[in-house]
């Protein structure tokens, strides 16, 4: 059975965030994934809020990197949340954006061994209440966290991948090209046999990037920001794959860094758009999402920006899984 | 033109078109990007609104219809000129 949820990005005032989680609760979506960015509303404080006034869904952290907040910090904030809502509380860390992370004056040291070591200190620490890591390093909560926390490691590179099916209750797989996620299913995969697991005790999420509407330049219009944030933090893998040259990247990078929107509509064209986000008719996602179920995905995640319309956006994706669930299809 | 006035034409609307406006005017105020502009009080005074299906009351929809033409001004006219009003503050 495949979940569906629903990406709401922290940008925004508060009310609306509430008000967007609220109807997504209506709609029937049963988690919404808050994305943690340095220069957005924390996730964390965002989440508390959340929680506290809206029952009916869960709420995901993701991706909370290390760098950024120190893990025994993430293990004490985990569990201040699971005693808002015990049960309702997801985390997912990764190593976070490199480009960011320097910009803040933070050096992306040994990425692998980092998020390894984090997700170790978060899992003693709300499971045994204190750990001891070399050096005279040492934590522990004084309060019992209440219920289980279920954590997802984000990843794109294959080697992060391979790490999250080894460690990860979930991993959250951040590119919407069926053939980007059928390669990411993979890796994911050799981690969890060198685990010695089955794939069936992990939940593998697509975090896809939607953009929806019937006119396709609006869909692209909106998404085109995402789409270049992606692009600039892909692996080297998937952008050999993209055929996008290497000085126009360049310029895509700065222009991401400066938050240069309108320099982003020109340099990306609509095919490097397309491959990095479902854009356009519901349709196109319909059978976008009949294609990742079949590779083994079992939680979709409705990733932002969902469309220039957002309302409409929403409820066309929530008729769609309506129909794939009366036609059965996972 | 004030929100009295816009609010008069709204009356005139059917029910089913009353709920159609609202609804429009909700999407393009969710999918705005110019949400700092829009005063916080103002904001969960229609997030309460939606919440409680209060958008039946003249003065919740006063403040959905002051919210869109702050955030979003160019989308609000176009309302306008289809409801052949004018603009509202």
């Amino acid at each position: 059975m495949t979940v569906f949820t629903v990406e709401v990005v922290p940008k925004d005032p508060l009310w609306k965030i509430d008000l967007l989680t609220y109807i997504n609760g209506d709609l029937g979506f049963p988690g919404v994934w808050l994305s943690e960015h340095p220069h957005n509303r924390s996730s964390f404080i965002i989440a508390s809020h959340l929680l506290k006034n809206i029952d009916r869904v869960w709420i995901g952290l993701g991706v909370v990197n290390p760098y950024t907040v120190n893990p025994f910090v993430i293990a004490q904030l985990s569990a201040s949340l699971l005693e808002i809502a015990p049960g309702r509380v997801r985390l997912a860390i990764g190593a976070g954006d490199k480009t960011v992370l320097e910009s803040l004056g933070i050096e992306r040291v040994k990425p692998l061994e980092k998020v390894r070591e984090a997700a170790t200190i978060i899992r003693k620490l709300l499971t045994e209440k204190r750990i001891t890591l070399r050096d005279n390093i040492h934590g522990r909560l004084d309060f019992n966290p209440r219920g289980n926390l279920l954590l997802y490691v984000g990843a794109q590179g294959p080697r992060m991948l391979q790490l999250s099916g080894e460690i990860g209750d979930g991993v959250l797989v951040n590119y919407s090209a069926v053939e980007d996620l059928r390669w990411a299913y993979g890796e994911v995969m050799k981690g969890v046999e060198k685990a010695g697991k089955r794939i069936e005790e992990i939940d593998l999420a697509a975090y896809l990037t939607i953009s929806l509407d019937v006119d396709l330049r609006r869909a692209v219009k909106t998404v085109t920001p995402y789409a270049a944030y992606i692009l600039s933090g892909l692996p080297e893998k998937i952008i050999d794959s993209i055929d996008i040259e290497e000085d126009k990247m360049v310029k895509i990078r700065e222009a991401v860094q400066r938050a240069d929107w309108l320099k982003l509509y020109d340099l990306l064209d609509v095919e490097v758009v397309e491959r990095l986000a479902i854009v356009g008719h519901p349709k196109v996602l319909e059978e976008r999402i009949r294609e990742i179920v079949e590779i083994g995905y079992t939680q979709i995640v409705v990733g932002a920006p969902t469309g220039p319309r957002t309302l409409w956006a929403l409820k066309e994706i929530k008729k769609i899984i309506n129909d794939l669930n009366n036609n059965r299809i996972y | 033109m004030s929100i009295d006035r816009f609010l008069e034409i709204i009356r005139k609307l059917s029910i089913e078109d009353r709920g159609s406006l609202v609804e429009e005017l909700l999407d393009i105020l969710l999918s705005s990007v110019n949400l700092e502009m829009v005063p916080d009080d103002v904001g969960w005074k229609i997030n309460k609104a939606y919440r409680e299906g209060g958008f039946s009351r003249d003065e919740l929809i006063g403040e959905l219809v002051y919210a869109v033409s702050i955030a979003e001004p160019a989308k609000f006219k176009k309302i306008l000129d289809e409801l052949g009003a004018e603009n509202p503050r």
